[in-house]
């Protein structure tokens, strides 16, 4: 006995020891990569393509509209390697030049042996200064690149670029004067001579274009040429049939050769072309060593390519082929297509490679589609997480406990009712499995078999993206699956820089209602607003669909009650200051709805009050705040309110000695950023708080020397911004927290009108040593978690901060205050340990935004960041305290409690035998 | 001649006294009010003005005329539909600009305070007013039907409140540089003490004696029994 | 020979066939003329009373040495004051609801005023560790204590709105 009790001391000092040298570990763990996470890169909507199935390695080589230079894998669509150039005009690509080894082609680049002067690929790029790079196709690297500044950079903008014979032709265009032309070698950049100045009095903007070395442009019913690279300047002129309707276009491949009317026309004496085809768009190619124009169409769904032989305009009758193309991909237009080199071949070689309308790159061969890529996801403008519907025994539940009219996503529900309900809960839980084991249960709908179906946790949802194009993809945030896409033609985004908007009217916990999504957006021809309702889950229209309104949209809001059948109206206000509703049986419901504007122009805001009496709504503007300064000199840069799903938990902050300092909880507060140049501060960032109910400004600060881009993030009652400082050249960010004071004024009501004027106000700066893009908060259910701001940097890394580092209460001077409250000492800059990049090693090119959404859990929040690559994560910002951990050994404790209770039973049994036996003797 | 001279003077010094008060006066803001409470909605009728004569200091002067009994009678009805008592303020600043702000609050809570309101006047960074806000006394948020019948008095008594500005922190470079450099020294001056608790220093090593004193109890009964 | 036998077969025969009223004999060995000495009781009684009164007092004398315990215990949270403050709280509670002490108490004299003493000493020494307990700070008499039981306040205005969109 004396033994088993040392046994014990000495493992419960075991025990101390083991435990004092535990170490908290706050990275993700090696084999937690991708487990729920996942990276789509893209590379932009296509600008230039070119198609090689002959070289080495065949290849697709592509320049887009978001300067990406790529090369793409022709078989199966994936990306070889991609650089990403630098961003705007100064990455736009001009001129995408592939050097070729046909017998004919002018635009072979070999090169001496040796030297590094030949290129795979050049491209020309920017135009103050405007680069040249040579590429190695294989790796991707550049190999040689020079640059040019041109000496007037507004006329340089207009400046076109060809390549001919191995030399770089530089066109700028002087409207209605001259073109100066200047000829460099190709790898090099040395110039060949003077710059040679061509008189041309009729080139004017908006209608000229360059086709191969022809200088064009439309005049009326004429097309007035120019070769430049001819030994003499004649001005060529050509007569169409009719003026054009549509945009006059190149076509690449050959030389003085335009698309008009959707005929081809040549201003080449030297190129005759086919004049009896008709198509929206052609592509110049190779097939069975003969060139061939080919071309394509969408008619009715169904997409027909057709080909001609360019020497005697005879059609192929091997490259025909026709196909059904989903409408959802835009409307398609060949830029390329390859053939492999033969004698007789069968055309079941050819790729043709169709950029659309809505942003993707189609490849076709044989007949079907081959690969999709779906680069509007470059472009990324709203995103929107929804919960899957329920799987059928849930459902059966839920039908069951409607009866008891429990609200299940209250939070006041007592202890023995919450009890009660589970049992219930799991007595119908089991006679449905019961039934479903059966047979007798209700048979699986579509998405159930799709597997769209909600998990115990909450944390499988339905990614809505809507992109700037107007296209919608709904994707699957656990595996990165494409589930269902819509288009959406002719709409785009709003005046002002604002971007459509993409809103949830009802979600998924009404089952069996299903959730309905609508996107707000302005028509392209007329500029009205435009509403599209569709549900979520399956990709298809609801309640209607496409419904065009017939005014200008000024502001939109969601009205926070919602109908019986749980659809949140949507509150329209147009240019003349009235209001409608949508759906329309919801427009009593706005009754008392508080409406602002802020116009950036002369930045004011403006609120507005919505009444409804006499079965008519009507707005009385309430007050207005002026901002714009003395002179007109501040511009609004930004408007930040706060998120309105979220949930504050704790009312107020506990200090070191036990008093606590309320929180100053407005939820009607938005921040205003304005900025301002100044004489004596180079530029000025002024801060203002204002409750947009009442209309009163309840803080304002200025920072001196500071310009944007600022980047905010308001939420609780505190607000983060980013902005950079000119004087010491760094970006710093500011973070302020509102109290109350040690008591509450109200504490059961919260009315704007009545609120406390003058709050205290906490603030502090702190120096951030990289460049913000985005930032963002963290955001879940109850607000119990610990909120961390997420801040993405340019280097596509997206870090993790905790507020407790952003926190401005943190004590400057003495530290057993702070230590008290959970305040860490104030150090100047914040720091960005490697730990705390939540995706690793998986940058995102070109960060814009990040998105996120409560999860099921309350630990867990999901997060969504886009820029030109996509990547899709959760983040626990107080670890998952509400989870088991990952590796549980469900296993081994069974095994250890198994053999223990058995083991403890067996030797109760056989002492108790033993003693027996000891008092018998 | 001295005489002459002193008249002189005085008067150059009276000449230059008006004037600088010409000056003060130019620097002046005036604020009208004109409330909202004839029987057109759109028809603003005159309530006051405020002079400030400088945004930096609290001074104003207010001066405010009777309330009217039919104005009365329309803030009634106004805080019986529980609508809203409106001012549209005029802000005219000493170089001449003009701005037309609007502000409301509800007619009920302003009849239950008995016309005991408050103007909030925020003023921007570079003295310009931004917003301004018209708030009433009373604290409760229920519109009491009573009270609003019975209100005596139709004089107003407004305070006039300046918000103004505030400097934004710079991040504390400085201070925190000589904090670390004090820091430093006094470590190395050895003046910096151990002062936790006695528990918190030695528990470890009086926690296992302890435990042993225990144990060793514990067997020692065990061994008596 | 057989009368001899017959009487020292009675002496230690014993005879059961007697009524319940009858005297029941003395055991063996037993002189029933000793008596007891009558002032005995009463000073047995007075050691009675003294006894209980000594019980009584007990944790009032108890109180010093709970004072000594609690200084060195000291006011951190850790796993020895927290034991030392158990000790102190459970031990007069247990103490007052035994009944072996308190009816010993109820025989003598002043049994009610001893029992309100005794109970009086328990209640300053659960005193003590409420006092204890309060500097060590684990009483709720301050506002954050209760502040998880704050519900947040109802929003009574809604808005809408941002940049315009003209």
């Amino acid at each position: 006995m004396a033994d088993a009790h040392f046994l014990a001391g000495a493992l419960t000092s075991a025990m101390l020891v083991l435990l004092s040298t535990t170490v908290v570990v706050n990275g993700l763990y090696e084999d937690q990569i991708k487990k729920f996470d996942w990276r789509s890169m893209h590379v932009g909507a296509a600008k230039h393509i070119h198609v090689d199935l002959n070289h080495f390695q065949p290849r697709l080589l592509l320049g887009t509209h978001e300067q990406v230079v790529a090369s793409i894998c022709p078989k199966t669509g994936e990306i070889g390697w991609r650089q990403v150039l630098e961003q705007k005009a100064r990455g736009d690509i001009k001129l995408l030049q592939v050097s070729g080894f046909a017998d004919d082609s002018s635009d072979t680049a070999a090169a001496p042996v040796g030297t590094h002067l030949g290129f795979d690929m050049l491209t020309v790029q920017g135009h103050a200064p405007a680069l040249v790079r040579g590429w190695n196709t294989n790796t991707g690297t550049i190999e040689w690149e020079w640059s040019v500044m041109p000496l007037n950079t507004e006329r340089a903008q207009d400046a076109h670029w060809f390549y001919s014979n191995s030399l770089l032709y530089h066109v700028v265009p002087t409207w209605r004067s001259h073109l100066e032309v200047t000829a460099y070698f190709g790898t090099s950049g040395h110039t060949t001579g003077s710059t040679s100045k061509i008189m041309a009095a009729w080139i004017k903007p908006e209608s000229c274009l360059l086709s191969g070395t022809f200088f064009v442009c439309v005049d009326g019913k004429q097309l007035i040429s120019l070769d430049l690279v001819a030994k003499s300047t004649q001005v060529i002129a050509t007569t169409l049939d009719t003026e054009p309707t549509s945009k006059v276009q190149a076509l690449a491949g050959l030389n003085g050769v335009l698309v008009v009317n959707r005929k081809l026309v040549s201003v080449n004496k030297a190129q005759t072309v086919c004049d009896t085809l008709q198509s929206s768009s052609y592509a110049v190619g190779t097939f069975n060593y003969r060139k061939i124009v080919a071309y394509g169409d969408l008619a009715e769904g169904v997409l027909k390519i057709k080909a001609a032989y360019l020497d005697n305009c005879a059609p192929v009758p091997e490259l025909d082929q026709s196909l059904t193309f989903n409408a959802d991909y835009g409307t398609p237009s060949l830029r390329s297509f390859d053939c492999k080199l033969k004698r007789n071949g069968d055309g079941k070689s050819c790729l043709f490679v169709f950029s659309t309308s809505a942003e993707s790159i189609v490849a076709v061969q044989q007949n079907r589609v081959r690969w999709v890529r779906e680069e509007a996801l470059a472009n990324v403008v709203d995103s929107q997480f929804i919960d899957l519907p329920l799987a059928d025994s849930e459902g059966t539940l839920e039908n069951e406990m409607k009866g008891k009219s429990v609200d299940a996503t209250g939070f006041e529900t007592d202890i023995a009712s919450a009890f009660l309900r589970r049992i219930t809960t799991q007595a119908i839980q089991i006679k449905s499995l019961f039934l479903h084991v059966i047979g007798l249960g209700p048979p699986p709908t579509d998405t159930q078999r799709a597997g769209l179906v909600r998990d115990s946790f909450g944390l499988h949802k339905m990614l809505v993206l809507l992109t700037r194009s107007g296209k919608i993809f709904g994707i699957d945030n656990i595996i990165g699956k494409h589930h269902w896409q819509l288009y959406l033609p002719n709409v785009v985004g709003f005046g002002n820089d604002e971007n459509m908007r993409l809103i949830v009217q009802r979600t998924s916990k009404h089952f069996p209602l299903q959730p309905l999504c609508t996107i707000v957006a302005k028509d392209l021809s007329t500029g009205n607003g435009v509403l599209y309702r569709f549900n979520p889950i399956t990709g298809r229209a609801a309640e209607g669909g496409l419904l065009q309104l017939d005014y200008q949209i000024k502001q939109l809001s969601l009205l926070p009650e919602a109908e019986p059948d749980f659809v949140k109206g949507i509150l329209l206000l147009d240019a003349t200051n009235k209001v409608h509703v949508h759906p329309k049986h919801a427009t009593q419901l706005a009754d008392g709805m508080y409406l602002y504007t802020a116009d950036v122009k002369t930045s004011e805001l403006a609120g507005y009050f919505v009444k409804y009496a006499g079965e008519k709504l009507s707005t009385t503007p309430i007050w207005t705040v002026h901002l714009c300064g003395h002179n007109n000199e501040q511009k609004i840069v930004a408007v930040a309110g706060k998120s309105s799903i979220e949930h504050v938990h704790s009312q107020g902050r506990v200090l070191g000695d036990r008093s606590v300092l309320y929180k100053y909880i407005n939820p009607n507060l938005v921040a205003v950023i304005t900025q301002a140049p100044d004489a004596l501060h180079k530029s000025i960032l002024n801060l203002y708080l204002i409750d947009v109910v009442s209309g009163s400004i309840v803080f304002t600060m200025t920072h001196r020397k500071v310009r944007p881009p600022v980047h905010i993030v308001h939420s609780e009652n505190w607000l983060a911004y980013s902005y950079y400082n000119d004087k010491v050249r760094r970006t710093e960010i500011t973070t302020i927290e509102l109290y109350e004071g040690k008591t509450q004024a109200n504490s059961s009501v919260w009315s704007s009108l009545k609120a406390p004027m003058m709050p205290l106000v906490e603030r502090q700066s702190y120096i951030i040593p990289t460049v913000v893009e985005a930032l963002r908060e963290t955001i879940t259910e109850r607000g119990i978690t610990n909120k961390h701001v997420l801040i993405g940097t340019a280097n596509g890394a997206i870090i993790e901060m905790p507020w407790a580092l952003l926190d401005p209460r943190r004590p400057i001077a003495s530290t057993t205050q702070g230590r008290e409250e959970g305040a860490i000492p104030y150090i100047p800059e914040l720091p960005l340990p490697t730990e705390n990049f939540i995706n690793y090693n998986q940058t995102i090119a070109r960060l814009r935004n990040i998105y996120t959404a409560p999860s099921g859990l309350e630990s867990t929040c999901l997060v969504v960041a886009t820029g030109l690559d996509l990547f899709v994560t959760r983040v626990a910002p107080s670890k998952t305290f509400d989870l088991l951990k990952e590796d549980f050994d469900y296993i081994l404790i069974s095994i250890v409690l198994v053999a223990l209770t058995s083991g403890s039973l067996i030797v109760r049994h056989l002492a108790s035998r033993k003693l027996l036996k000891q008092a018998w003797k | 001649m001295m005489y002459n001279y002193f008249i002189v003077i005085c008067f150059l010094l009276c000449a230059a006294n008006c004037g600088w008060s010409y000056l003060e006066q130019d620097s002046w803001t005036n604020v009208e009010l004109h409330h909202g409470l004839s029987s057109d909605p759109e028809h603003f009728s005159f309530r006051g003005n405020v002079t400030i004569p400088s945004l930096n200091s609290a001074l104003s002067s207010l001066h405010q005329i009777e309330l009217k009994t039919s104005e009365l009678n329309v803030l009634t009805d106004l805080a019986r539909q529980n609508g809203f008592y409106r001012l549209k303020v005029t802000v005219m600043y000493p170089n001449g600009k003009k701005q037309i702000f609007l502000t409301s609050s509800k007619a009920c809570s302003l009849l239950q305070s008995e016309l005991n309101d408050i103007l909030w006047i925020s003023v921007g960074p570079s003295g310009f007013i931004s917003s301004v806000t018209h708030t009433s006394l009373s604290d409760s948020i229920e519109c009491d039907v009573n009270i609003i019948e019975h209100i005596q008095g139709q004089e107003y008594n407004t305070d006039v409140l300046v918000k103004h500005s505030e400097l934004a922190p710079m991040p504390d470079t400085a201070g925190f540089i000589q904090k670390v450099e004090r820091e430093r020294e006094a470590r190395e001056r050895g003046e910096v003490r151990d002062n936790r608790g006695f528990f918190s220093k030695y528990w470890m090593y009086i926690v296992p004696v302890v435990l042993l004193v225990f144990i060793s109890g514990a067997t020692n009964q065990d061994a008596a029994k | 020979m057989s009368a001899k036998q017959n009487s020292r077969k009675s002496k230690w025969a014993l005879d059961f066939n007697v009524s319940k009223n009858a005297d029941i004999p003395s055991p063996a060995g037993y002189n029933p003329t000793a008596l007891v000495n009558q002032t005995e009781i009463v000073r047995d009684q007075r050691l009675v009373i003294k006894k209980s009164w000594d019980l009584a007092l007990g944790p009032l004398k108890q109180i010093p040495m709970n004072l000594f315990i609690m200084y060195m215990s000291g006011n951190s949270i850790s796993i020895f004051p927290i034991m030392m403050v158990g000790m102190m709280l459970i031990r007069p509670i247990k103490a007052m609801f035994t009944t072996q002490v308190t009816s010993k108490m109820a025989e003598g004299a002043q049994g009610t005023g001893q029992r309100i003493v005794y109970i009086l000493g328990n209640l300053a020494n659960v005193g003590l560790a409420l006092y204890k307990c309060h500097s060590m700070g684990l009483l709720p008499t301050h506002a954050s204590d209760w502040l998880a039981f704050v519900e947040p306040q109802t929003r009574l205005e809604y808005y809408g709105g941002g940049i315009s969109f003209i």
